[in-house]
């Protein structure tokens, strides 16, 4: 080396030697000059990323709803809470997403257990259809069980079953809030349950069989017990959802004037506009609160007894015996009563101008469908802006994820370890709390540019790329595992700066996984409901919301269609997705049987 | 090809020292081997010269250029070193020649000239036509061979090996075994050959650095660690070393750094190889099992009994227990069909050993 660098060497020594605290931050280059290196220069980036979509947001709630003035002021909490309308909401919260779990840990254990454990056949298409409720966005799932049921129900009078005129709508009270939540829940149960089956060694089963033990005695005393760290991280999934469901809470709760607090914010919020938001801001931290207890206390009951099971996992087979058959018939039937119904109640309610109009040849029209594609230019716009904006934020969470994987996998330090925190927190918090941030947030002009990104499709994928950035992160991650670290290492050697390595080993090696996670952000935000509904103005509508609009201003029929259309969409692009499963990794489709 | 020198070198994983005091020094060309059990630090102290860990002390230098140091750290991109890995690393979306031409890819070496010496890298391993094929088509052994090609190309300063055949099945690590002794000749690359076995470590290098516990106990040529290890750990590690206590060690005079010495194991008199130096009350005798003999009718031996016998085709393999120390037992190498049996007593004495220095002299010795 030439004594040109060798000075240059010292002089960089003298500059750290200056400013020792400055230097502790910032790696070294070659000549050991003080010059941040690239992936300094990408990391910081990611911060930028995640502090200004996540987690800036989110302190400006907790700011704007403990501390309006700067300083900590409790008095509009205590005045919130004294409140009885709020503390009913609460309360029923609470209720709701409780009992909706217990439904859906009941439910989703017990396919979970079916499909992992019996020889039950055709196990393929039932999960495939029993997973398909978990896709189809809840607000659409909501509209298609009040048309099954409702009194002027096509599908109800086809059956031969009718219920009298005038009576309430059986679903909108608590209890239809309840079955529809936890039906809804259930697939989320059933694969975090399954996933835990999956790594059950075979030879404990084996062992207990041998013993002596019959299938239910193991089931109970070997299966269930090892199978706990699932079942209650499946429930941990199922409150979380079922307490921001906005879609079912809306369209259920609503007309039974049954209060929770998502319906609560979205009710004030659209009655007295942005005057509102410190109030809303209280009632997104309440709900936050709930949500985080119910998780302190889950984790820590399911913490207890806990037991990590040593061996390699292989498939064990108790067989059902002569009870196979009912087993089956009952699998089938439960997926006609909550897949098939609803969905025929649905169809059928689109293809009439009228809701309660008789289906016939006389009464069919395609004059709905014309109207969601053609002739109403808002709906069709709805459809165009979710598709292109859940592609933007698909692909750019993509970039994100595999970037912040990469420090995640294999340079983990505290600042990374906070950034997956942030994502983390920002995707288990339900969707309204994030939209409320979100306004609070972006609500002032953006500095330079000057304008505001309330109102415009902008804060929409603002909050998406927020909300949805764990999602695309964890398929990824799971990929970036079985990357062999010496693979970066050895192009390192070779002498590739980060950016080289990035784009040409770690890149193509996680990109089929990092593909899965934006698959799965992609169909997710298309039928986006939860953070939408709040952000959505006439300037930007997605169609999550639109259904929603629909079935409240009366067009219970064209509500119908558009619900329709989304499920289309969403199993064409399921199919599609399985087309592709030959290059994905294994299991993380999760509609997908193992 | 420079050459590589560590200075004091010290790792920390939390607050226990993975490396501590490490300083050597490879010759240009040379081939060393870094020997020493699992969890010796051999692996972080490759790592360190790599570059993908920190020193939290002292130095590297590769040639004239320091590239660690007291706030210094030459990323691993821009040192210019070599590395086979355990699992060779090979890139699977990428075909041979584009994983053997990737580092010139990076340099910016125009395609023709890139083409050219991946064909050539090719054919100094013994793959010639294989650069269209995609790694996961090869076995073990050639998968090998397209790691150390890819190393190779990029004309590295060093070397670095990380246990290069600990994957490999006991018939081809015989052959790559010859390879890389052909591939030293024939590229003169400065190699530093990370491993566990120590008959990989004695056939391939010029000189071998023996680790324990993240310090270096030893840096010296094969031969030269199986007969005058520096230090009781070396004694025992390399070639099935036994150690005894000696009494009365009286050097004789010489001029050179080993001599021989008159001195008493178990109480019988004999003549050994030791250190230079001044007489000492006691010490311990290295030795190897076939160092160790039945005594002739005329010569001193010490007493001892055999335990058991195992068939070891060539020979019979021996554990005795000598009457003046029982709780030591010798490992011995008996002619088979002599009419030995377990339970029977011998006479034995020491044909050859080697007197260890007195502890500390050998810190003196690593730093030569």
């Amino acid at each position: 080396m030439s004594a040109l660098s060798e000075e240059a060497v010292a002089k960089g020594r003298e500059q750290r030697q200056a400013m020792p605290l400055f230097h502790r931050f910032l790696p070294r280059s070659a000549t050991g000059i003080l010059r941040p290196r690239t992936e300094t220069l990408v990391l910081g980036a990611l911060l930028v990323f995640v502090g200004l979509l996540s987690l800036a947001p989110l302190l400006r709630l907790v700011a704007t709803a403990l501390a309006p003035a700067g300083n900590l002021d409790l008095s509009r909490l205590a005045r919130l809470v004294a409140s009885t309308r709020v503390a009913e909401a609460a309360w029923n919260t609470a209720e709701v997403a409780l009992a909706s779990t217990l439904l859906a840990v009941a439910l989703g254990t017990a396919a979970a257990l079916a499909v992992c454990l019996s020889d039950m056949r055709a196990k393929t298409a039932w999960v495939f259809a029993f997973i398909l409720p978990l896709m189809i966005p809840p607000q659409v799932t909501a509209l298609a069980w009040v048309q099954a049921l409702s009194p002027s129900s096509l599908v109800l009078r086809f059956l031969g079953i009718e219920l009298p005129f005038g009576t309430r709508h059986p679903l909108y009270s608590e209890g239809g809030i309840v079955l529809l939540l936890g039906l809804y829940n259930t697939p989320l149960v059933f694969l975090a349950v399954r996933a835990s089956l999956a790594r059950l060694p075979g030879e404990l089963v084996e062992a207990a069989r041998a013993s002596g033990a019959g299938p239910l005695f193991v089931l109970r005393t070997v299966v269930l017990p090892l199978a706990r760290a699932g079942v209650f991280a499946g429930a941990a999934l199922s409150f979380v959802s079922s307490a921001g469901n906005f879609g079912i809470q809306a369209l259920l709760g609503i007309p039974a004037r049954f209060p929770t607090l998502i319906t609560l914010i979205y009710q004030r919020l659209n009655a007295l506009g942005p005057g509102a938001l410190p109030d809303m801001a209280v009632l997104s931290l309440l709900l936050a609160a709930l949500i985080t207890a119910a998780l302190m206390l889950n984790g820590w009951l399911g913490r207890r007894h806990d037991q990590r099971v040593e061996g390699t996992a292989r498939r064990v087979v108790l067989p059902l015996g002569h009870w196979r058959r009912p087993a089956e018939l009952f699998a089938w039937v439960f997926l006609a009563a909550t897949l098939v119904l609803p969905l025929s109640a649905l169809f059928s309610t689109s293809l009439v101008t009228g809701f309660g109009q008789p289906l016939s040849l006389d009464t069919l029209t395609l004059a709905n469908y014309a109207s969601a594609l053609y002739r109403q230019a808002a709906i069709r716009e709805a459809f165009f802006t979710s598709l292109w904006i859940s592609a933007v934020a698909a692909a750019t969470l993509m970039a994100a994820s595999l970037l912040l994987g990469y420090f995640l996998t294999w340079h983990r330090s505290l600042v990374v370890q906070a950034l997956q925190i942030t994502c983390e927190l920002t995707y288990a918090l339900p969707g309204v709390v994030i939209a409320i941030a979100a306004i609070l947030f972006f609500l002032r002009p953006l500095p330079l540019l000057g304008i505001s990104l309330y109102g415009t499709v902008g804060i929409i994928l603002a909050a998406y790329l927020a909300s949805h950035l764990a999602v695309a992160l964890r398929p990824t991650l799971s990929g970036l595992a079985q990357i062999d670290r010496s693979l970066e290492e050895a192009a390192q050697s070779a002498g590739a700066g980060f950016l080289t390595r990035f784009r040409d080993i770690i890149a193509p090696l996680a990109a089929p996984s990092a593909a899965a996670g934006g698959i799965i952000v992609f169909l997710s935000l298309l039928n986006e409901i939860q953070v939408s509904i709040l952000l959505v103005s006439s300037g930007a509508r997605t169609i999550g919301p639109t259904v929603v609009f629909l079935e409240e201003g009366g067009s219970s029929t064209l509500a119908a269609a558009v619900g329709c259309l989304m499920v289309v969409i969403i199993l064409a692009l399921m199919t599609l997705a399985s087309l592709l499963s030959r290059w994905l990794p294994k299991g993380v489709l999760p509609w997908q049987a193992h | 090809m420079s050459d590589l020198r560590l200075h004091q070198l010290g790792k920390d994983y939390g607050s226990r020292a993975a490396l501590e005091g490490i300083s050597l020094t490879v010759g240009s060309g040379e081939f060393v081997a870094v020997l020493g059990p699992s969890g010796c630090g051999k692996t972080t102290l490759l790592r360190l010269i790599a570059g993908f860990e920190t020193a939290d002390r002292g130095e590297i230098s590769l040639g004239e250029r320091r590239v660690s140091g007291p706030g210094l750290h030459v990323a691993p991109e821009k040192r210019g070193v070599g590395i086979v890995f355990q699992n060779y690393a090979l890139w699977p979306h990428m075909s041979v020649a584009e994983n053997i031409g990737y580092s010139l890819k990076v340099s910016g070496t125009p395609a023709t000239e890139r083409a050219q010496l991946c064909e050539s890298a090719l054919e100094l391993v013994g793959l010639s036509g294989f650069g269209a094929r995609a790694p996961a088509e090869l076995s073990g052994g050639q998968r090998q061979r397209v790691a150390l090609a890819r190393c190779l190309v990029a004309r590295p300063s060093v070397l670095l090996l990380d246990e290069p055949l600990a994957n490999l099945d006991v018939h081809l690590r015989a052959a790559m075994e010859a390879e890389f002794h052909r591939l030293h000749r024939t590229t003169g690359a400065t190699m530093l050959y990370i491993t566990h076995d120590q008959a990989e470590a004695m056939a391939l290098a010029t000189r071998v650095a023996v680790m324990e516990g993240g310090h270096l106990m030893q840096f010296a040529p094969p031969r030269t660690l199986y007969r005058e290890p520096a230090s009781e750990m070396v004694a025992r590690f390399i070639g099935k070393g036994q150690l005894l206590p000696v009494e009365a060690i009286s050097p004789l005079a010489s001029a050179s750094t080993s001599t021989m010495a008159d001195l008493t194991v178990l109480g019988v008199p004999h003549r050994l190889r030791a250190p230079a130096g001044s007489a000492r009350a006691g010490g311990a005798v290295s030795f190897h099992p076939a160092d160790l003999v039945p005594a002739a009718p005329d010569e001193a031996g010490f007493a001892a009994r055999i335990t058991t016998l195992t068939y070891r085709g060539s020979h019979l393999e021996a554990e005795v227990r000598p009457e003046a120390a029982p709780d030591t037992p010798l490992t011995l190498h008996l002619p088979d069909g002599a009419g030995h049996e377990a339970g029977a007593a011998l006479r034995l004495r020491l044909a050859d050993g080697w007197i260890l220095p007195p502890a500390g002299a050998a810190t003196r010795a690593e730093a030569a």
